[in-house]
């Protein structure tokens, strides 16, 4: 086992300090750079991993977690079936847990629920970059259009995980808790409800940029509060009123793009 | 940080939230009903009753898989009837469209047919999508709501004795 993850070096860790032109993210100091040099696209790869995350990925890499190239047997690199040996390129199954597919955290109550936007960013990024159209462009129509698959799953879980509101409703879908369709809030939820309708139709009045702003900031706060308290709820595995935490978030959500609405006009 | 994610550009998937603005372009291109267009386009009924009036019932739903609210208000006379109904709905066009509908359906029923109106009439008179039948649902809530909001009002109201004078409402955003 150990000989075949010899096979995939140049694997290097670096635990040196992060470039300078990076230390202005200073969550990333908290974080190790695992360079990844992918021979076949002649690439090397910077991955930023949270500092607790980076053991587990060394470990997955080990223990061969992400399975062998089908053609080169070389073990994969990342949660993609992307041979950074011999450019042989397979099928991303598109429900993929997405906390995986980025090496984050995926129980919500090991706080899942709080990634950091910044690491993930930077995964998506490096990510993306090994199936760019780019680095593909030589290759068969078959090989192209699995990059192209893998890629839009990749936009797919980014931007599913990226805001807390999507967050919440995919670590919940996960937990097989849908925001339904056919659910509405009626009579125990009316305090709530005329606070959200007050706002919106505070939207509709004439109102000037400081006005707005004042409005939007006040939603800041409710929401930031949401956040807080899904974060906890999370923690403790109380999924139910989880779901009723990411209903009003997904609420002040509705406010902030009516207030966006109205600053573009 | 929070602050940045809400406002990120990058919109939330989840949920089938259609934006506003654009959705009356859209309508046309995915071939709503002409009447969901129309009723988008020109609501009818639009506005506020006066909430404190005993004779006023206010309904207030929500959809929360889209982030939609709905405030149905009907006004209803001594005989029962509904003489007059308002509504003001935050939400996709198909949630505009099946409370703008409702508000006129329901204009001269009694109470007691108003509550028998089913959110299928409404789909089906607006040929609303079937992802889309939430709204007409929504639009069915607001009025049951709102007789029930008209006539817990009517049972405090012979309890503590006559019926007083609407009292002029103070703060109405």
């Amino acid at each position: 086992m150990l000989a075949q993850v010899v096979r995939c070096k140049p694997l290097r860790t670096v635990r040196a300090p992060l470039p300078r032109v990076l230390s202005t993210f200073a969550i990333l100091r908290q974080a190790h750079v695992l360079q990844l040099h992918h021979r076949h696209l002649s690439t090397t790869l910077t991955l930023f991993l949270p500092r607790d995350r980076h053991p587990t990925h060394l470990h997955n890499l080990l223990t061969n977690k992400y399975g062998f190239c089908p053609s080169c047997e070389a073990p994969y690199l990342l949660a993609l079936p992307i041979c950074a040996e011999c450019g042989n390129i397979g099928v991303l199954p598109p429900r993929v847990n997405y906390f995986d597919l980025f090496e984050l955290e995926k129980d919500p109550r090991r706080g899942a629920f709080d990634l950091d936007e910044k690491i993930l960013k930077q995964m998506y990024l490096g990510m993306q970059k090994i199936c760019h159209p780019d680095a593909w462009s030589t290759k068969s129509e078959e090989e192209r259009k699995r990059a192209e698959d893998i890629s839009s799953i990749l936009n797919t879980a980014y931007s599913t995980l990226l805001t807390p509101l999507s967050r919440a409703q995919y670590i919940l879908s996960q937990k097989g808790i849908d925001l339904m369709e056919t659910d509405s809030l009626g009579q125990d939820h009316s305090e709530f409800l005329a606070q959200v309708l007050e706002t919106r139709e505070l939207l509709e009045g004439p109102l000037n940029f400081q006005e707005l702003e004042a409005i939007r900031t006040r939603n800041d706060d409710r929401a930031t509060y949401t956040v807080e308290r899904l974060s906890q709820l999370f923690r403790e595995g109380n999924w139910e009123q989880a779901r009723e935490d990411a209903i009003t978030l997904r609420y002040w959500q509705g406010i902030e793009d009516a207030v966006k609405e109205r600053l573009s006009e | 940080m929070f602050r940045a994610a809400l406002r990120s550009s990058v919109r939330p998937i989840a949920g089938p939230s259609v934006p506003r603005v654009p959705a009356v372009a859209q309508v046309v291109k995915r071939a709503y009903h002409e009447k969901v267009i129309n009723h988008y386009e020109s609501p009818r009924n639009v506005g506020s009753l006066n909430k404190n009036d005993p004779n006023v019932g206010t309904g207030l739903v929500g959809a929360p898989a889209c982030g939609d609210v709905m405030k149905l208000q009907i006004m209803v006379d001594d005989e029962g009837i509904i003489k007059d109904v308002k509504f003001k709905t935050f939400g996709c066009g198909s949630a505009i469209a099946s409370s703008s509908f409702v508000t006129e359906h329901i204009k001269g029923l009694s109470l007691e047919q108003a509550g028998q109106v089913k959110n299928t009439e409404i789909a089906k008179e607006l040929s609303l999508p079937p992802v889309k039948l939430h709204c007409s649902m929504l639009a069915e809530d607001a009025i049951r709501a709102a007789i029930r909001d008209y006539k817990t009002k009517r049972s405090k109201l012979t309890a503590t004795g006559p019926i007083p004078e609407a009292q002029p409402e103070v703060a109405m955003a």
